[in-house]
């Protein structure tokens, strides 16, 4: 479980989320990005960087 | 079962009650009345109920006892015929504005003339849930609040209860069935077709129980007339005593209503549906709240949409009477709406 930056939602995230992975809030929508892992940290994923992999 | 009639079932409301009742787990219909109806079947009057309600509409002298009589009559009917209506049922769940309001003289003040039977006015319980759950629980005389109000204190309930706002401005647009089913020259196709249209920039009614759910008198509100059959959308202006994060309202809504069946927080950062749309909420019990900060001022714009005849009328009603008779807060009412529409 992490915290939603932007509305402060608890955000459950899978047992195997790495680093890097764009999660979306489930209350408020904003792609997020997860930060780090030990502690769980989420922050707001970069715009530009949204469309990673493609 | 509970056995519950309903006086008045030939209008827009009475319908939606028929629709809720007719799938309700614990609740049975006894009897419908309309007295210009009277003899006919009940779909003649509500098409969508084809095949589904094989009752025919009485007339409210042919009505008998029962557990609960919900009464979807003009304002004013259901105060001076209270009696006649206390005789026939243990409880009552009254629709129109006659109970909704304690006090007598704002009574006056707003509806413009005196109450039947102001000493029995403390007898009710407000009907909205997410306001007077405890008070409802057991209750056998409950007001159901009204459509415009219920989208209004739905959405500013929890600022004020944190005395956050320093005044609000508020404007709904409103569907053609809040004005309910009898024709007029208002509803007139040529006049109501495609209309954008003040009604009651000010003195609405709805206003006198806005000021006493939320207590606070520093409420302003408009009302325009839109073209939609179903649904209101209450856009709030609120002035903030201080300012707010993003965050910090969030939570705010959150703690209140994170645990309510039937309010669902929508505020969403992209995409189409961003913000409540009553659209959405047809048919269903739900209201929609969301917000927005204005960064260049103390104004949050808060936003609620739901359908006036559900969860602004038959959808509360039953709602308040699960409440109040112990069965499942959400039975018969979880249908979600239609999406698209």
């Amino acid at each position: 479980m992490a915290e939603c930056p932007v509305c402060g939602a608890d955000v459950e995230l899978e047992d195997d989320a790495v680093q890097g992975e764009l999660i979306p809030c489930p209350d408020c929508g904003s792609e997020l990005e997860l930060l780090e892992t030990e502690p769980p940290k989420l922050g707001e994923a970069p715009e530009a960087e949204e469309d990673w992999g493609e | 079962m509970i056995r519950a009639s309903i006086v008045g079932g030939s209008g827009y409301t009475g319908g939606d009650l028929l629709r809720i009742l007719l799938f309700h787990p614990y609740i049975e219909i006894a009897q419908v009345t309309s007295e210009r109806q009277a003899g006919r079947f009940v779909a003649s009057a509500h098409p969508n109920l084809r095949k589904i309600c094989k009752l025919k509409f009485v007339a409210a002298a042919d009505l008998q006892p029962c557990d609960v009589l919900f009464l979807c009559l003009p304002h004013g009917q259901a105060m001076r015929r209270l009696s006649e209506f206390e005789a026939l049922a243990g409880t009552l769940v009254d629709l129109s504005a006659d109970f909704r309001l304690d006090d007598a003289a704002e009574f006056e003040k707003w509806y413009g003339h005196a109450h039947a039977c102001p000493q029995r006015l403390g007898d009710f319980v407000y009907g909205l849930a997410e306001l007077q759950r405890e008070r409802l629980r057991g209750a056998r005389r409950i007001a159901s609040g009204g459509c415009n109000a219920t989208a209004t204190i739905l959405a500013l309930h929890p600022l004020f209860a944190k005395d956050l706002i320093e005044s609000a401005v508020v404007e709904v647009k409103t569907g053609s069935s809040e004005a309910g089913n009898t024709a007029s020259e208002n509803s007139h196709h040529p006049e109501r077709s495609g209309v954008v249209r003040s009604y009651k920039p000010t003195g609405h009614r709805h206003l006198a129980e806005i000021h006493q759910a939320l207590g606070n008198t520093e409420v302003h509100f408009s009302a325009t007339s839109i073209e939609m059959v179903r649904g209101i959308l209450a856009t709030c202006h609120v002035f903030l005593r201080r300012d707010l994060a993003e965050k910090e309202v969030w939570k705010i809504y959150r703690d209140a209503y994170g645990s309510e069946p039937f309010i669902r927080l929508v505020k969403e950062r992209s995409g189409v549906h961003r913000y409540p749309e009553p659209k959405l909420l047809a048919g269903s019990n739900y209201c929609d709240v969301g917000f927005e900060r204005d960064p260049h001022s103390n104004r949050l714009v808060v936003i609620s949409a739901l359908d006036n005849l559900m969860k602004g009328a038959a959808g509360q009603a039953v709602q308040a009477l699960n409440i109040a008779q112990q069965l499942p807060e959400s039975a018969g009412l979880e249908f979600p709406g239609l999406h698209p529409v």
